[in-house]
């Protein structure tokens, strides 16, 4: 649908009206591109369109946490078939006075693999994150693992805390195997109730659509959505992102 | 109140009127050739036809009232007849041998009761199937199962393709009671739940409870599975062992004293590495073993002691030279009882038992990699389950033949562990670290009960109560359970019943669904989740036919289920044990009901059964399905089974099972959308549709073979011969279709694009043969 009214609000006080751009297949603001969100505000939106139910939306922009430290051991375990895993840890200081909700992603930067936005997939030993409904259990062998860790300061409220995850990297070989230049942005993302909802559920509702002859299929689960009378999300988050290069290396088995 | 006033009118009633001379004869009675008891066997003393049941210890009490001469008359089905004639007026302990009959001896020899026949029984929705029928019936990987043998009986549903579950009249696993030797055990299951635990070569007796459920019952919502343990042969050592495809097993028993002290200890294993097999990367074992010792310590007393262990262990392991990497996954329970029988006299027996029951579930994970720069250990294991130990002590006074009473309390110690966490790290970079997570709670059960059981020309009955509390903290919960069962004896071949029952049950489970492998979570009640209750109303007919060779019971039942519990959409435990409550929808309402057709023979060359059952289960929480009912996951409006045991002679029995079920009901997507190249589906209302239609038919062939040093026999079975494609779930997808493009001038070119977007079923077991060896001596 491209001609549907989207109204978009700063405050409750009218901000915008999206236009439909062609040329991207979706709706987008009209004024100036850095008109960025601010930390606090609160953003909403209406939509209108003949024959639907009006959509609404709401959300808040989440207070920036920023990374304190980064480490990366690029040759942190080698699987049977030979993979490797690097291990990154990342720590930052929970603020205290607010429930947060977070994403750990960390993307490749257009370097080995063509696409600015491969997003590496994770896996931690972490119990604060393995301890998370979304993330699959020791048994689940048979499914991928997911590319955005998300968790809750349940149980580091306050704290400075490191987190450990684990990624695949590109890997080449000649006479013999190398882990391949490349340049990686670790993100730190400060999400709202609403996104880390909407996330950990759509993690969850996709491997449950995994069929396994061994597993079986999970019980469905809806997304839950932030949307009145539609799918999808409405929210923003407060990015923090450090990027690192990791020079290629040689890999001894 | 008004009850108990009726039933103490009757027992004056009673008292008086026999106040005359009387005789009582009590003992025990056993197979001649094992030593074992046989339970439900019957005694007649033939003038008087006054006749009474051996109970749950193979132990009588029959008092006659007469001058003459007593003619008792033993039977029990598959063993010779046995008479006795003995002076009246005076008290006697006897213990009875009955001997094995030969199927090729005449018919007379293997009648069923005219005595325990379903028309005079006080019971309703109760299902005994012999040990030795259920070894015949048709198997999967020559397993033979008891769980799967009461599956095919109406009321009860497997949950699923060839698993080994009882889903019965609507209720879940959790709501099951199932004892082995007195003593409850938790999870029943071997093999992602294909097979049970019980190993049916140390099994005696098997009989389910539906319905009606006696005041000795209690803790559970919707069915009693009550498990007897062999004693062990008392007079010769015996062997018996089977190799199936899956796995093997061994039973030894023999006496420790000839007639005083004897032993059986039973082991099963599986074998082939299956998984492996199949090309994954999993190692997967199980093992069980049953083992028991049995004291005749004096004619009145005897003592027993019961042990179980079963484990599944499945894991995955990586090893390379730098690093190790070991995910296992283990369940399983341990159970022990000690129980000790006292006759106080000819009328009053007891049985204590002291006993402890624990079912766990292990996660854990080790990691550790070692390079010239680099040294990591991690490793993280998680341990879930529950420890109950308990003490309970039973009575059974026998009256006379119409009139006798049970009585008793229990008391049960429960250890809650839903989360025994332990992580630790150390190595390059890393903190060391050691952090133990554990929680546990106890709680303690109490209680008492009183059933009385009357029986009259036209109107027999059960009647009682059961009291029981629960403390958790500085909560209680305190629950009266009513019990009522009457029998209107209308002829000696036809009746009419009805029962009432109340069930409490205080402890939950949360199981996450789907997956194969169990991750079962038992919580308490507490002060925010009150424990379940069920009423049930049960009203049928039961008729015999040709001399009790043939039993038919029609039953109706309405049972109601409240406070259940269960996950919130996409929630789980782990992570939240702290607030566990917040993660479950509580005060959830059950409501099933069904009628149940039943037609048995008992007794002959064909024996089997035809079951039928029209039912319907729903469920309703505020927060699930909009609050809506929905039906229940294993609901099934229609069910069929019809099961043929054929002696053929001394050496062959066929056997053959056809099943027939509609289609459980399934949440299926009503929309469709995509984000980020994601297919994303909406489920509206949930268990809305139907998967088709189930239906399978099993064949087996049992080969026995007399041998000098004993007996063999090969099973041979057919799993689901005429090979349906049932279904065991659906899924969603778009299959890759080549398409093919003429390039003018420059020929063809092939490119893969995805189809249209369709539900597809996926089915677990096409046709499957399976044999399996025994030998006996």
């Amino acid at each position: 649908i491209n001609d549907a009214i989207v109204i978009y609000f700063e405050n409750g006080v009218l901000k915008d009206t999206l236009k439909y751009i062609d040329s991207l297949d979706m709706y987008g603001i009209s004024n100036n591109i850095s008109d960025y969100p601010i930390i606090g505000n609160t953003y909403s939106v209406q939509i209108y369109k003949d024959g639907f139910d009006m959509i609404t939306s709401k959300t808040k922009i989440p207070s920036k946490v920023v990374i304190s430290d980064t480490a990366i051991v690029p040759i942190s375990s080698i699987d049977e078939t030979g993979n490797v895993f690097s291990e990154i840890s990342v720590s930052f200081k929970d603020p205290a006075e607010e429930i947060n909700f977070y994403e750990i992603a960390v993307s490749d930067i257009a370097f080995f693999y063509d696409s600015s936005n491969y997003f590496y997939e994770l896996s931690t030993h972490d119990n604060i994150i393995t301890s998370e409904s979304y993330y699959p259990s020791l048994v689940r062998f048979d499914v991928d693992k997911p590319q955005y860790l998300l968790f809750n300061d349940k149980s580091i409220n306050g704290k400075e805390y490191t987190i450990r995850v684990y990624y695949n990297p590109p890997q080449r070989e000649d006479a013999n195997r190398y882990i391949a230049n490349h340049y990686i942005n670790i993100h730190l993302r400060n999400v709202t109730e609403d996104y880390y909802k909407f996330k950990t559920s759509m993690i969850q509702h996709l491997y449950n659509n995994e069929e396994d002859i061994l597993y079986g299929m999970g019980e469905p689960i809806n997304i839950i959505s932030n949307i009145n009378n539609g799918y999808g999300l409405f929210a923003g988050f407060n990015n923090d992102v450090v990027s690192f290069f990791i020079p290629e290396q040689v890999i001894n088995e | 109140m008004k009850e108990l006033v009726f039933n103490i009118a009757f027992l004056v009633f009673s008292l008086t009127l026999y106040s005359q001379n009387k005789t009582t004869v009590s003992g025990f009675i056993y197979d001649k050739n094992s030593g074992e008891v046989l339970i439900g066997a019957t005694l007649m003393e033939k003038k008087t036809k006054t006749g009474t049941v051996s109970n749950e210890y193979g132990f009588y009490s029959l008092t006659v009232y007469s001058n003459d001469t007593l003619e008792i008359e033993v039977t029990y089905i598959g063993y010779k007849q046995l008479n006795i004639k003995t002076p009246a007026n005076q008290n006697i302990h006897k213990d009875f041998n009955l001997t094995v009959s030969s199927i090729t001896l005449d018919n007379v020899t293997i009648v069923a009761s005219k005595e325990d026949n379903i028309v005079k029984r006080n019971e309703t929705g109760v299902v005994r199937l012999p040990i030795n029928d259920i070894k015949t019936l048709p198997n999967l990987f020559g397993e033979v199962d008891i769980v799967k043998a009461y599956q095919l009986t109406p009321g009860v549903q497997s949950g699923g393709e060839a698993k080994s579950e009882l889903y019965v009249r609507g209720g879940s696993p959790d709501q099951n009671l199932i004892l082995l030797d007195d003593v409850p055990i938790y999870y029943v299951a071997h093999f992602g739940g294909f097979f049970s635990v019980f190993n049916a070569d140390a099994i005696n007796d098997v009989k389910l409870i539906k319905g009606g459920f006696p005041a000795r019952y209690g803790s559970r919502l919707s069915s009693v599975l009550d498990i007897r343990m062999k004693e062990g042969n008392m007079q010769k050592l015996s062997v018996q062992g089977t190799i199936g495809l899956l796995s093997s097993k061994l039973s030894i028993e023999a006496p420790v004293i000839k007639d005083k002290m004897s032993f059986i200890i039973s082991a099963r294993k599986n074998l082939l590495p299956i998984f492996k097999i199949m090309g994954t990367d999993l190692s997967y074992n199980f093992y069980d073993i049953n083992a028991k010792l049995n004291y005749r310590l004096s004619k009145k007393d005897k003592l027993f002691l019961s042990y179980y262990m079963g484990d599944d262990n499945i894991s995955m392991s990586e090893k390379t030279a730098i690093s190790n990497n070991n995910t296992t996954v283990k369940w399983g329970n341990t159970l022990f009882a000690f129980r000790w029988n006292h006759v106080f006299n000819n009328k009053l027996f007891s049985n204590l038992t002291l006993s402890n029951t624990y079912y766990r579930y292990k996660n854990i994970f080790e990691y550790d990699v070692k390079t010239d720069s680099l040294s990591k250990r991690l490793s993280n294991s998680l341990l879930t389950g529950i420890n109950d130990i308990s003490l309970k002590l039973d009575f059974t006074y026998l009256v006379n033949a119409n009139l006798n009473f049970r009585f008793g309390a229990n008391s049960i110690y429960h250890t809650f562990i839903p989360n025994d966490e332990h992580f630790s790290q150390e190595g390059t970079g890393l903190v060391s670290t050691k952090e133990n997570y554990s929680s546990s709670m106890n709680a303690i059960e109490n209680s008492v009960y009183l059933e009385n059981e009357l029986k009259f020309n036209l109107i027999s009955a059960n009647m009682g109560f059961r009291y029981s509390s629960y403390h958790i903290g500085s909560t209680s919960y305190y629950s009266l359970e009513p019990r009522i069962l009457l029998n209107c004896i209308l002829s000696k071949d036809f009746s009419l019943k009805y029962s009432f029952s109340k069930m409490n049950q205080y402890v939950h489970l949360l199981a996450y669904s789907g997956v194969g492998i169990p991750s079962d979570y038992w919580m308490p009640t507490n002060e925010n989740v009150k424990p379940e209750n069920s009423l049930q109303n049960t009203i049928g007919i039961s008729k015999t036919f040709q001399n009790n060779k043939y039993e038919f019971s029609l039953e109706a039942y309405h049972k109601t289920l409240n406070n259940l519990i269960t996950f919130l959409p996409g929630e789980s435990l782990i992570g939240n044990l702290d607030s566990w409550g917040n993660v479950v929808e509580k005060n959830g309402i059950g409501l099933n009901y069904g009628l149940e057709l039943f037609l048995q023979k008992k007794s002959g060359k064909i024996t089997g059964w035809i079951g039928v059952t029209t039912s319907r289960a729903e469920r309703t929480f505020d927060k699930i399905n909009n609050g809506k009912s929905y039906l229940f996951k294993y609901d099934r409006l229609y069910d069929m089974s019809i099961v043929l045991n054929h002696k053929l002679n001394d050496n062959i029995v066929l056997s053959g099972t056809w099943t027939y079920g509609t289609g459980y009901p399934i949440t299926l997507a009503t929309e469709h959308y995509t984000i980020n190249n994601e297919e994303i589906f909406v489920y509206s209302d949930k268990n809305f549709f139907r998967m088709s239609d189930y239906h399978r038919l099993d064949v087996s062939a049992n080969f026995n073979k007399k041998t000098k040093w004993g007996e063999s026999t090969w099973s041979i079975s057919i799993f689901n011969l005429y090979n349906r494609q049932n279904p065991y779930y659906y899924y969603y997808d778009r299959k890759l279709i080549n398409t093919t493009s003429n390039n003018t001038g420059n020929g063809y070119s092939f490119k893969p694009v995805y189809g249209e977007l369709k539900l597809y079923q996926k089915s677990l077991f096409s046709i499957f043969p399976s044999v399996s060896y025994s030998f006996k001596f």
